[in-house]
């Protein structure tokens, strides 16, 4: 009994005299940062990292303050290099753990983004839970966008996209989801794609920096405007190719069996005096099958969807909403999600020409060996000829809470 | 020379199961690009196939009771070469031990305390395991005993949260996607790995009570590892596709870092890192142990504490000195490959060395 | 005089004469003289007194007369003690009778009505010799049944202090000791501590018969076992050892009365201090025993097969074996429905893992393991935090022991005081230290969520328990963060794991498993239809019998 005392009293004098407490760190030493923008500028082949995070403040006694966001940015030719220039400028240390969000322009998509989406798969800091998003223009200016309800870009954009399976405009991909897809073969990658609008004609601010060499670094003022999930962005491979837009998006969302609970609207048919019927979908899903028969390869995909109905023709159509009614409602329904995919398809097979419904795989998984001896090399060239077959079960459940038409008298 | 107690059922239950757990749980990784989706499957066989031989080592304890597997070579062969098994055997101990605490220790440093000197961390974790092992080992199998239960409690509550939005049915649906000799080869790598249990068992065979009899216990214990490694791989794969998860150097912190529940936590590696500290002090002195008694036997209980520190010692010095995750790695592959044939080869020498104890008692009482 | 070299004393004496010199020496010798024979006289007292003193085996009888007999009492005990002497005589006359006994101590109506009055109302037939008169005397005239006779003084001085009455007859050399004791003692109160809402509301008092009343009361069957210990030599204080025969551990029984019987003391507080004495491991900060100041918890262990002991003069009593789970137990939860009993129990499991955890997590998570706390949360900590002087570890450790201060001055600070000295503190320590900037706001919310909860657990021991286990997680956490916590659950697990209580492992029914006996471990199910296996190995039905 002795000797186990003598240990346990070695064990803590040690523990008392060894550590210097080297990772010992206090909140209000970090920069919680919740959003990340990658620009890459082609000509000067220069990377710009711009941060976006809260300041700490204490507020007065009992009243905490609503955070002020802090933005930064700095740019240099390799992503790593701005991160470490960005520690020069930023009175906090750097902590990557609180990410929400990480814009990424169209230039940086094409050319560097592997540098990014390495040295986050690779550091565990660096959440792989935080949303992909690509932009068209500058990721500095998405991030620089203010919204009157003091929310912060990246908060935004976070909420944004978790709310897109509501309009269907969008699907979550966070970095994780984004980076298995780039890793499974027979399955091309897609980000959501954010849009900022200025909310006034507001000129870019020209840099005024004092001090020639600091050039590369700045701090970044904000400025009133409005952002928005529209569409997707898709990659062939690890660079990326093209845009989908609202209705593409809605097809692609369709074929890979996403929830949406989005709205729809049967397709207008033309003609005055006729009108639509509305749609609230409530359950999507989907099956992708593949068929091989002799050396054709033929894709099924069966879309399941179960709607409601919140609008009824007001001019024509019935009177009491009887089953054959719901079956016409039911097709016409079914039109409209089939021209959705359609569309998508067409974008996906003939425009992009990127498997991004994700085909290969479904091919892979129901043959492995062929997949891996013949078609994963040659996938690129027979995936836009290949004939795919679109069947839609659409059901609709109810008619809302009332059963016959509204007549106004 | 050896304390006179006896283990109970679930002590030798858990004492197993976590030496077999050991390296395995960094090291799988090695084989996946072999076996691709059937990774789980191949652990699963793989581990039932260590069976025969740890029943094989209860067999040659009822042979002769009360003594470790070293006490028969002893007593079959002689001193000598029961010495030079006996050294070798501390030095794969030793290596063992050394790559599970480079290995927990980089898994530290990666994920949650980077800057702390890597030989502070290590002497931590030495100095307990140390101090369990001067206790008395019926202290340290109650509390491996607990540590296990908490461990896996905790592994699975939190890969529970898992189910169902992380976990994607169809990157493990097509499981026999690789060739037979690619899932041969992950079998044989898994059974190596599993086989640090029968280092084990040699030394805690004498202290089962009727090891003819209770063999079932460590069947049981095998089994048991079976159901539950594989499904923890079960569970990665389907978190993270194969594709990825062949990639991931820390197991299931890695897989917990993706998992979110609603917007409060987002990510549970701080939890399941837990799980495998316990695995890392439950190993490292396991291992000492083992060395410890083989030490102790060699050199006929001459102070058996300084023995102790001297072979704490050496385990944390080559730790300190190697430093390096991925030569870690190397080394726990390379174990994975040399440990199989390593006991194989010595309970071979003791089965035979039981033979010629019977034919030279036999011969003496013609 | 021997000769000296010392330079002064030869300047001083070759001041002198030869004559005075002679002088001195003869003085000198007489003073020796004089010094030696004072030593034997000491020495000769001295031996006298031991005499005295000696529980005396040739001398230690009783002697003849009665006043010597007094005399002898009053120079071992004391004159002031308060010894009341009467003399009497008795059988109208036969006899010469002494009574003696120590007011403070003893009932004096018995002794006056039932000693007293009829020996010397008595009368008896012919004079007899001196042994058949005392037998006489017992059974005939005195009317109280705690007797015993001794001859020897030691025994005599022992029953007075006691509290006996000793009757000595003139020329007899044995005297009677007659049991006449009563002392000042507390009635049968609520127990302080240990209150529930369903269970009875008897407690022990400091008196040693009353205790063995409420026992014995409860399990009035033969099986119920007694044995009497004195422990200490000043306080004598009588202990008694229980247990029910045929369903203890036997072994468990000898070991107790082994480790009673090698108690080498002087003075024995109470239990507590028994419970040092006699425990497995001192210096652990688990409790392996338990003591409690409910009869009915002692008898409830009493039938699961521990056994129990009682003390003189101290309210609590001691019963081991005793498992950690065993802290977690109420009377309340066998009084309660299963369903709620169950619940509660848990809810204190839950509470003892509070106390001991949320400290060190919230450490750790706010100073190494920052990426698991939401973002939300996150900006709240750190805007509590702007501004604070001390770094996270030293404020917890400063929070904590303050509130240990508070916690100790209010158990001290007396009545009404106490309350608004409690108030005012916390409102001290909490409001204004938040307020002005010294703490942050989280701090004092996990602290005293710490604090409260450590209290839920049923034996206040536990509570100094739940304590120093919580420094040693907040240190280890402060250092490593969740590493070193995870490394002080670890340790913690171990050291439970290596503890014994007499013999039955601390972890019990978890550890050494046995399924029967999970059923009242960390839940409480229907009764228990058999006793824990360690405990009673030999008679583990408890009903149909």
């Amino acid at each position: 009994m002795n000797k186990r005392t003598l240990f346990l009293a070695v064990y803590l004098l040690l523990s008392f005299v060894l550590p210097g407490c080297w990772d010992y760190s206090e909140y209000e030493d970090m920069a919680q940062i919740i959003a990340i923008g990658m620009d890459y500028n082609v000509q000067t082949e220069q990377t710009t990292i711009t941060i976006q995070y809260p300041a700490i403040k204490r507020g007065t006694a009992g009243e905490p303050s609503a955070p002020q966001w802090v933005i930064y940015s700095a740019t240099a030719p390799t992503v790593f290099d701005a991160l470490s220039k960005l520690q020069e400028i930023v009175p906090r240390r750097l902590f990557y753990g609180y990410l929400k969000v990480i814009i990424i322009s169209e230039a940086a998509a094409k050319y560097t983004i592997m540098d990014l989406i390495d040295l986050f798969d690779r550091t565990p800091v660096m959440r792989s839970s935080a949303y992909v998003v690509i932009t068209s223009g500058k990721a500095e200016d998405i991030l620089k966008t203010a919204d009157p309800s003091r929310l912060s870009a990246g908060d935004k954009i976070q909420k944004l996209v978790r709310h897109s399976i509501d309009s269907g405009a969008a699907c979550a991909v966070t970095l994780n989801d984004f980076v298995e897809m780039l890793a499974i073969g027979g399955w091309e990658a897609t980000a959501p794609r954010v849009i900022s609008e200025p909310a006034s004609s507001q000129q870019s601010k020209s840099k005024n920096t004092e001090g020639g060499p600091q050039e590369n670094k700045n701090a970044q003022e904000e400025k009133p405007g409005m952002l928005g999930i529209v569409g997707m962005a898709a990659f062939q491979g690890d660079k990326f190719t093209g845009y989908l837009d609202e209705h593409e998006t809605l097809g692609l969302n369709f074929i890979r069996g996403k929830k949406i609970r989005a709205y729809k609207t049967s397709e207008p048919t033309g003609g005055a005096g006729i009108e639509e019927l509305y749609f609230r979908l409530l359950e999507t899903s989907s099956k992708i099958k593949v068929q091989l028969a002799n050396d054709q390869l033929v894709i099924s995909v069966h879309v399941k969807v179960v709607a409601d109905v919140k609008k009824y023709y007001r001019n024509e159509g019935a009177d009491f909403l009887a089953p054959e009614v719901i079956s016409d409602a039911e097709k016409k329904l079914a039109d409209s999600i089939r021209s959705d995919i359609d569309a998508a398809l067409i974008k996906g097979q003939q425009d992009l020409k990127s498997d991004i419904f994700g085909f290969g795989f479904a091919f892979f998984r129901k043959n492995p060996k062929l997949w891996q001896q013949e078609y994963e090399t040659k996938w690129a060239d027979v995936f836009p000829n290949i004939p795919v077959n679109v069947n839609i079960d659409t059901k609709i459940i109810n008619t809302g809470i009332t059963e016959r038409k509204l007549f106004v008298k | 020379m050896l304390e006179n107690i006896k283990l109970t059922r679930e002590q030798v239950f858990f004492l197993v199961f976590i030496s077999a757990l050991g390296n395995m749980v960094y090291s799988h990784t090695w084989i996946d690009d072999e076996t691709d989706r059937a990774a789980w499957v191949a652990a699963l066989a793989g581990i039932l196939l260590v069976i025969p031989f740890a029943v094989w080592i209860l067999y040659l304890g009822k042979k002769h009771p009360g003594g470790t597997v070293l006490d028969i070579l002893d007593a079959g062969l002689g001193r000598i070469p029961c010495a030079v098994v006996s050294i070798s055997y501390i030095f794969i101990n030793i290596a063992v031990a050394v790559a599970m605490l480079n290995l927990f220790t980089q898994l530290l440093k990666t994920f949650f305390i980077m800057f702390t000197p890597v030989w502070v961390i290590m002497l931590f974790l030495v100095a307990i395991a140390a101090m369990f092992v001067n206790g008395k080992l019926k202290a340290f199998a109650r509390t491996v005993q607990m540590l296990t239960i908490l461990g896996l409690m905790n592994y699975f509550v939190s890969f529970i949260h898992a189910f169902p939005e992380f976990i994607h049915l169809e990157y493990i649906i097509p499981v026999f996607d690789t060739s037979l000799l690619g899932f041969m080869k992950g079998t044989l790598f898994m059974a190596g790995a599993t086989s640090e249990c029968l280092l084990l068992l040699m030394v805690i065979v004498a202290f089962i009570p009727d090891p003819g009899k209770h063999y079932l216990w460590v069947v049981y214990s095998l089994v048991f590892c079976a159901v539950i490694f594989p499904s923890a791989i079960l569970i990665i794969i389907a978190m993270m596709s194969p594709e990825l998860a062949k990639r991931i150097a820390f197991g299931g912190v890695n897989a917990a870092k993706l998992i979110q529940i609603g917007e409060f936590l987002q990510g549970l590696e701080v939890f399941i890192f837990g799980t495998y500290q316990f695995l890392a002090i439950g190993k490292i002195t396991i291992c000492l142990y083992c060395a410890w008694t083989a030490a102790k036997k060699i050199f006929n209980n001459w102070k058996p504490g300084v023995q102790l520190i001297l072979i704490a010692l050496m385990i944390l010095i080559p730790s300190v000195w190697l430093n390096s995750y991925n030569k870690a790695y190397q080394l726990a592959v390379l174990l994975g490959y040399v440990i199989l044939p390593f006991s194989i080869c010595l309970l071979l020498l003791a089965s035979f060395s039981i033979m010629l104890k019977k034919h030279r008692t036999g011969s003496s009482e013609k | 005089m021997k000769k000296r070299k010392d330079p002064y004393f030869d300047g001083l004496a070759a001041q002198m004469t030869e004559t005075s010199l002679n002088e001195v020496k003869q003085k000198l010798d007489a003073l020796q003289q004089l010094t030696a024979e004072g030593a034997t006289i000491a020495a000769g007292i001295e031996q006298i007194v031991q005499k005295l003193m000696k529980p005396m085996q040739e001398q230690g009888g009783v002697l003849s007369t009665i006043e010597e007999n007094f005399q002898l009492l009053y120079a071992i005990l004391g004159k002031d003690m308060g010894l009341v002497t009467g003399k009497y005589a008795i059988l109208e006359g036969t006899a010469q009778a002494g009574v003696i006994y120590i007011e403070s101590l003893t009932d004096q109506n018995l002794v006056s009505v039932q000693v007293i009055a009829p020996l010397i109302r008595g009368k008896i037939d012919a004079p007899t010799d001196s042994e058949a008169l005392l037998t006489l005397i017992q059974s005939k005239f005195i009317h109280v049944p705690n007797l015993k006779t001794t001859s020897q003084i030691a025994e005599i001085a022992k029953g007075l202090l006691n509290g006996d009455t000793v009757l000595i007859i003139n020329g007899l050399s044995t005297a009677l000791i007659i049991g006449s004791r009563k002392v000042e003692k507390r009635s049968i109160d609520k127990p302080e501590n240990e209150g529930t809402v369903l269970a009875s509301s008897e407690s022990f008092t400091e008196d040693l018969a009353t205790n063995v009343g409420l026992v014995i009361k409860r399990i009035p069957t033969p099986s119920l076992r007694f044995e009497e210990l004195t422990v200490g030599v000043l306080s004598r204080t009588k202990l008694k050892l229980l247990w029910i025969d045929g369903i203890a551990n036997a072994k468990v029984v000898e070991e107790a009365r082994r480790r009673i019987n090698n108690i080498n003391v002087d003075h024995l507080d109470g239990i507590g201090a028994l419970a040092e004495l006699i425990e497995d491991n001192p210096l652990s900060i688990f409790p392996k025993y338990r003591q409690t100041q409910r009869p009915d918890v002692v008898v409830k262990n009493l039938t699961e097969g521990r056994f129990a002991i009682l003390s003189d003069n101290s309210p609590f009593s001691f019963f081991a074996p005793s498992s950690l789970w065993d802290n977690f137990k109420t009377m309340d939860d066998y009084a309660e429905r299963t369903t709620s009993a169950s619940y509660l129990r848990l809810v204190r499991y839950i509470a003892f893992l509070i106390s001991i955890l949320v400290s060190p997590i919230y450490l750790s998570f706010v100073t190494y393991n920052h990426i698991i706390v939401p973002q939300a949360l996150a900006v709240n900590i750190a805007t509590g935090r702007a501004g604070v002087p001390f770094p996270s570890v030293v404020e917890l450790l400063l929070m904590t022991i303050a509130i240990t201060i508070i916690r100790e001055a209010s158990l001290r600070i007396p009545g009404s005081v106490g309350y608004f000295i409690g108030t005012l503190a916390a409102v001290i320590l909490g409001q204004a230290s938040v307020a002005a900037g010294y703490i942050s706001a989280s701090i004092i919310i996990v602290v005293a969520t710490s604090e409260i909860s450590s209290f839920a657990v049923s034996t206040s021991t536990m509570v100094y328990t739940s304590r120093l286990i919580n420094y040693f997680f907040i240190i280890l956490a402060g250092m490593f963060g969740m590493f070193g916590l995870i490394n002080g659950i670890a340790i913690i697990f171990w050291h439970l794991a290596s503890l014994e209580s007499f013999g039955v492992p601390y972890l019990y029914p978890l550890v050494p498993f046995e399924m029967a006996a999970m059923q009242d471990t960390f839940i409480r199910l229907r009764v228990l239809k058999q006793r824990f296996k360690i405990l009673a190995p030999f008679n583990r039905v408890r009903t149909g019998k």
